[in-house]
This record gives C-alpha cells, structure tokens and sequence, in this order.
C-alpha cells in the first residue's frame, strides 16, 4: 500500500515537473501503448518516446509502416476494433479521419486554455493543419515536412549561373539551356500522378503559385478553375509537350522520380525534403558535392510551398486514451521535434523557436544545413484542401486529378476538365457539406 | 426395410451436414451480410442507418459502376479469349513427342508459380517508362526513341495488364488443357487420318469436340478468376489511368478501404458477386448440356 502511494507520489511530482504535461488525475496505467508509425518516425520520435517509458514505465511498441501502407492499416485496424492507442495521422487525412470518428480530439483530454498553452510553441500553420475541422484539435503538430526546390549547383555553374533561378521562367529557361547542352535529360521531374496525393501536391503549388484558392474564403464554392487554375494546368502541359519534364511524370509518385536528379541528369527537383539525405549518399548519388536548396521559384506569388507532415493522433480504439495523449504530447515536445531536425537535417521541426537564432549553437549549420533555409521558406507555407473538406479521398481519386489528367494528356481542353471537376465537386459539397 | 430407408437417408443427412454448414458460414451467410451492408450508409464506423437501395443509386447516377463494369468486361474479354487461344496452341505444341518435353512442360509453370504480387512489381520495373529494361532493350534495338509509357493511355494500360496477366495465368490453362489432350484416344486420329483428315480437320474435328468439357472447365475457372483480379492491377495500375482499369474488384477495394464506405463497397461487391454467379450458372448449364 505505501508503496502503491510513493509510486503515485512520484508519478504526480514527474507530471507536475514537467509542466505542461498531463493532469494529475489519471486512470490506471496500462502495461504498454500501441502506436502505428511511419517508419521513419521511430528514429525522429524514439528518445522522446523513451523519455515517457523512462518516466512512466509504459512500455511503448512501434508498428512501422511506410508511409504507402499506412492509410490502410489505420483504418482498418480501427474498423477492426484493435487496440491502437496512437496512430500516424498525417496531416492531410484529419478532416476525413475526424468526420468518420476514427480519432478522439485532444479536447477530450486538456483544456482549451491547457491546449492554446502546449500550442503556443509550434509554427501557427501547422497547428491550423490540425485543428480546422469541427473547431476541434485532433492532434499535436510533429513534423512540418515540406516541398522545397533543390537544384545542381555544379551544373548551373557549367551552364554560367551562379544563382538559382527566382522564378519559374528564368527555371524553365535555364532547363532548355541545360537539355539543348547535353547535361540533362529533363529540366525536372515531378510526380503528377493520378489518384493519387503528389497529383494534389503539385497542383496545389502552381496554383498557389498563380494566386489562386481551392475555395472562397467561406468555403461556399470551390474555385480551382479560376483563371489561376487554368493557367496552372496550361503551364503543366506546355512544359509536359515540350518535354521539360517526362511523360513518366503522369506515372511515377515523388517517392520514386528522384533518381534522374541524384544521377547528376537534371538540374532541379521539386520534392520533399527527405530527398536531401539521399543525395548526400554517395551510394545512392552522383551529386553529393553538387546539391543545393533554394526557395521555390515565383510565378504571381513570390515564392509558395505546401505543407505535409502529421503528428500522432489518439485512436478512439485505445483502452487507455488519456495516457495515448499523454505520450503525444511527448513525442511532439521540444525534444521530438530536436529529433525530427537530426533526422531532416534541420528541417520539418514544429517548434519554432528551435529556429531562432538563440538556438543556432544547439544546431551547427554543417549538422543542420536545412534549418536556415526551412526557416525562411515557413514564411510561404500553405495548405491543401484536405485540412477541412470530409470526403477529401474521393475528391481527389475520383473527381479532381482524373480532371487534371484528361487535361495533360491532351484528351480535353484544360478549361473544360476543371470546369466538369469543379461542377462534380459543388455538387458533392451540397449534397455532403464540407 | 422402411426403418433401413429411413436411416440412410439420415445418415446422407449427417454426412452432408458438415459441407452444408461449411458452405452455409462460410458463403451463405457472408452474402447475405454483404446484401445487408449495402443497404447501410457506413462511413468508417458510423453507421447512419438503412438507406434501401440508395448506393446502388448512387453507384449508378455517379457513372462510376457502369465505368468499372466496362473496365471489367474489356479486361475479362482480353484474357479470356488470349489465354484460352494461346493455352490451347501451346497446350498442342507440348503433347507431341520431343526431347525434353517434360522439362519444358515443368519450365512453363514457372510463372504460375511466382506470386501474383511479385510479378505485379517485377513487370512494373520491366515495363517502366523512364529506366524500364524493356524500353531500354527497344531502344538497344532502335525500335523506339524516348519512352513508351505502358501504362498511361488507356488502351494500352488495360492491353499490358492482359498481357501480364497471361505470362502469369497461361500455364495453368496449359495444364489444363494438355490433361484433356492426353485423355485424347490415338485411335481417334488414326480412324480420321484413314478418312482422310489433314491435321486442321483432325483439330477441328476430333480434339475440340473431345475438349468442349474441358475448355468449359478451363473457362469458368479463369472467369471468376479474371473477375476478381486485383493484386495485379492494384500494382501495375492502380485503376488508372483515369478509370480505365478500375475493374469491379478494384473499385469494391477502393469505396471501402480508400474512401471508407462501406456500404457502397458492399453494393458494389454485391453486384460483382450477381455477376460472377450469373456467368458460372451459364457455363453449368451449358456443362451439363453437354452432358
């Protein structure tokens, strides 16, 4: 019994030691918290995680999963009622997965005040990404990844520049350059797939790069075939006819389309930061010495990038959900988004003081050479639709980049595929709401 | 005598009473539940209640159903008749007498036996647009400049997944087809080799009427076979692009896993099943026929 009693002690004066984490009237403990992960994550999130085991004597599993598989297994391990105490949500499914009731807001569980508080320390739009449906906040922002413009410093040299390119003309300009020279064969290759998230992605960045909106500011209509809209598509077609990019670009995802680059055979890549470790690698790459980052070239817009990334959501499955938060609030604490800059290089963290110039020797630049430039590309970060529209699935597999495809392959005019798009997806909106 | 009648067909009873339960638990039972779910708006685990026949409707109004059963039709069509002529061709080549015919025959298997998903990723790698070996050796050759990308119109894209799915699905079609041939009397083609016969008419004549029961047995398997084909084209394709092979299957698949509901992807699932039924009921009656 008193040893019952110290036990409690201790855990209480640990909870109230570390400020914000957690009430002290908890339910029992459970032996172990389940957590289904993107495999990279148990190495971004692994010490803070191990600092909860430490101070709880919860034991944590990790069931990784790449990032392909983990829609699936989610869902189906929640519909199939297993006991998953957090998940990966990434950031583009928590409307979807909310609207469903697959995911227990962390309202459950603190306070408004105590949430605002924990908030306060991530970058504004990632904790947007995670609360804009229901008014509710489905889960702490753990990575902020994004897609940046990297290029190959070596050849721009080759070709007399000693500057990346600042707007998408002078990039254009520079790839013919460097195709009409021999040094490439493409100027980049994105993933402009079907069914399929990049297809969104990368819509989302010229159209924004246009100056256009997914919406009107009240979400009454969707208006992704502005005239933005359709000269964002226009330009992705010019370039795809005049093979600036490669056909292959309607078929391969941005997971797989990278190895022209890391050969040394283009001269940009427009992808998420994760590329950046590979082309250091010189097992996997020729560009080791040649590989730069800059900020996305500007169309209308200066510059834009859109936001990926997630953080770890309680699952409505957990049989011990306040201690599933709990271990959350952890993994996406200044010591995990520490882990998630070693891993990125300096990049994708949450926690934006990190980025401050008093932290700068906790992150030496030959260490961290991302953090810089993540922090001045965070200025232009946006947001896809998937943050608030409920059926955002269906409305990308079935309605928009079908749209969007019809239009790069020529077998509609570009005006018309997203004018059918936008009329589907109205119709949905009224027949759905958001 | 009547209690002896009367006990045996007690004991037939019992003795059907395990398969029936089999079949009841383990087919009946989830039909009528997949009949049930698509009566059900089922959104991830929300159950919104009974809807009657609403995503049936909904299917339909949406054109996606009509969409996916063209797509199946083409796929179901381009494998059938290409596995069944180029099994029964290669089936005829491998019943002659030559050296090392067994060795062959066990070497045409191989296909059959690796697993659908790894053959699913070893011909997206053979066939990939940019680095693919087969573009590169069309290349080599000089028969193409560029790419051809497999997989991205769509007569093509459905074309390539019929053709990888019979490098894969032939050799069990061959098998099929050398057991009948082999069932063949000789003395049958010496009868028609006396009557004169050349070898078309001999093929015609005596191998395909022996082989009707055999060729039905071989069709109805790669029917419902073909009809739930998903692993590959979840690979190769995944439906795209656009629809254009997004097959029955894959579209049950992708309403109840990729977009959560459940009761449309019951419906869909159902019709797939009427479907399957329908045709196999076809190929028995015309099996018994026969018979």
């Amino acid at each position: 019994m008193f040893r019952h009693f110290l036990a409690l002690v201790l855990v209480t004066v640990m909870v109230v030691s570390v400020g914000n984490f957690a009430a002290a009237d908890m339910p029992e403990k459970p032996d172990k918290l389940n957590i289904i992960a993107l495999d990279i994550d148990v190495i971004q999130f692994g010490e803070a995680a191990q600092e909860f085991e430490d101070n709880y004597g919860i034991e944590v599993e990790w069931l990784e999963y790449p990032y392909g598989e983990l829609w699936n297994q989610i869902t189906t391990s929640i519909a199939g009622g297993a006991t998953i105490d957090l998940f990966h949500m990434s950031n583009s499914w928590h409307a979807e997965l909310a609207e469903l009731g697959m995911v227990r807001p962390l309202n459950d569980f603190y306070t408004d005040e105590e949430l605002e508080g924990i908030n306060e320390m991530y970058w504004d739009v990632t904790v947007e990404f995670m609360k804009s449906h229901g008014g509710q906040q489905w889960a702490f922002p753990g990575t902020a990844a994004s897609v940046s413009f990297f290029y190959n410093e070596g050849m721009l040299e080759e070709l007399g520049y000693t500057e990346p390119p600042e707007t998408w003309d002078e990039m254009l300009q520079i790839s013919r350059e460097a195709m009409d020279e021999g040094l490439a064969s493409y100027g980049f290759f994105p993933g402009w797939l079907a069914a399929h998230e990049d297809g969104m992605v990368w819509f989302d960045i010229m159209l924004k790069l246009h100056g256009g909106e997914w919406m009107t500011e009240d979400r009454s209509e969707f208006i992704f075939n502005s005239e933005a809209g359709v000269e964002a598509v226009t330009l992705m077609k010019e370039i795809l006819d005049e093979g600036l990019v490669p056909r292959a670009a309607l078929e391969e995802s941005d997971w797989a389309n990278y190895h022209y680059f890391l050969a040394g055979d283009q001269p940009f890549e427009i992808n998420w930061n994760f590329i950046y470790g590979s082309a250091l690698d010189p097992d996997r790459s020729e560009i080791v010495d040649d590989i730069a980052v800059a900020l996305m070239p500007g169309i209308e817009k200066d510059s834009y990038t859109v936001l990926g990334g997630g953080g770890y959501a309680v699952s409505p499955t957990s049989r011990a959900p306040e201690w599933a938060a709990l271990l959350s609030q952890y993994m996406h604490s200044e010591e995990g988004a520490r882990g998630v800059m070693a891993e990125q290089r300096g990049a994708e963290g949450t926690v934006e003081k990190l980025y401050h110039p008093e932290y700068d020797d906790d992150f030496p630049a030959e260490e961290y050479p991302l953090r810089d430039f993540f922090y001045e590309q965070m200025q232009y970060a946006g947001l896809r639709p998937s943050h608030f529209i409920t059926w955002y699935s269906e409305f990308r597999d079935n309605i928009f980049t079908p749209a969007v495809h019809r239009a790069l392959l020529g077998q509609q005019d570009v005006e018309e595929a997203l004018n059918q798009a936008q009329q589907e997806a109205q119709r949905m909106l009224e027949a759905e709401g958001l | 005598m009547k209690i002896k009648e009367v006990s045996q067909q007690k004991l037939g009873s019992l003795l059907m009473a395990p398969t029936f339960l089999l079949i009841l638990f383990t087919a009946v039972i989830p039909i009528i539940y997949v009949l049930y779910l698509s009566t059900q708006d089922i959104r991830g685990i929300m159950n919104r209640g009974f809807v009657g026949l609403d995503n049936y409707v909904t299917i339909i109004e949406t054109g996606r159903l009509q969409a996916a059963l063209g797509a199946t039709l083409y796929f179901a069509i381009g494998v059938i008749v290409f596995q069944m002529v180029m099994g029964m061709i290669i089936a005829l080549a491998l019943n002659v007498d030559f050296r090392g015919k067994n060795m062959v025959r066990t070497l045409i298997l191989i296909p059959w036996a690796i697993p659908t998903a790894l053959v699913g990723v070893m011909w997206s790698r053979f066939l990939a647009a940019t680095d693919g070996y087969f573009n590169a050796t069309l290349r080599l050759l000089g028969l193409i400049e560029g790419e051809v990308n497999w997989f991205l119109e769509r007569s093509l894209a459905i074309g390539t997944v019929v053709l990888v799915d019979s490098w894969k699905f032939t050799p069990i079609t061959v098998m099929v087809f050398i057991a009948g041939l082999q069932a063949i009397p000789r003395d049958l083609y010496e009868a028609a080799l006396v009557d004169g016969a050349n070898r078309w008419q001999q093929f015609w004549r005596v191998t395909l009427p022996i082989m009707k029961p055999v060729i039905l047995v071989a069709l109805i398997m790669r029917t419902i076979f073909v009809f739930h084909a998903f692993d590959l084209i979840f690979i190769l394709t995944g439906g795209g692009p656009g629809d254009s092979t997004r097959v029955l299957s894959y579209y049950t698949y992708q309403e109840t896993f990729q977009f959560l509901r459940h009761g449309r992807g019951a419906a869909v699932a159902f019709i797939l099943f009427v479907l399957t039924a329908a045709v196999t009921l076809m190929y028995v009656k015309a099996l018994r026929e026969k018979d």
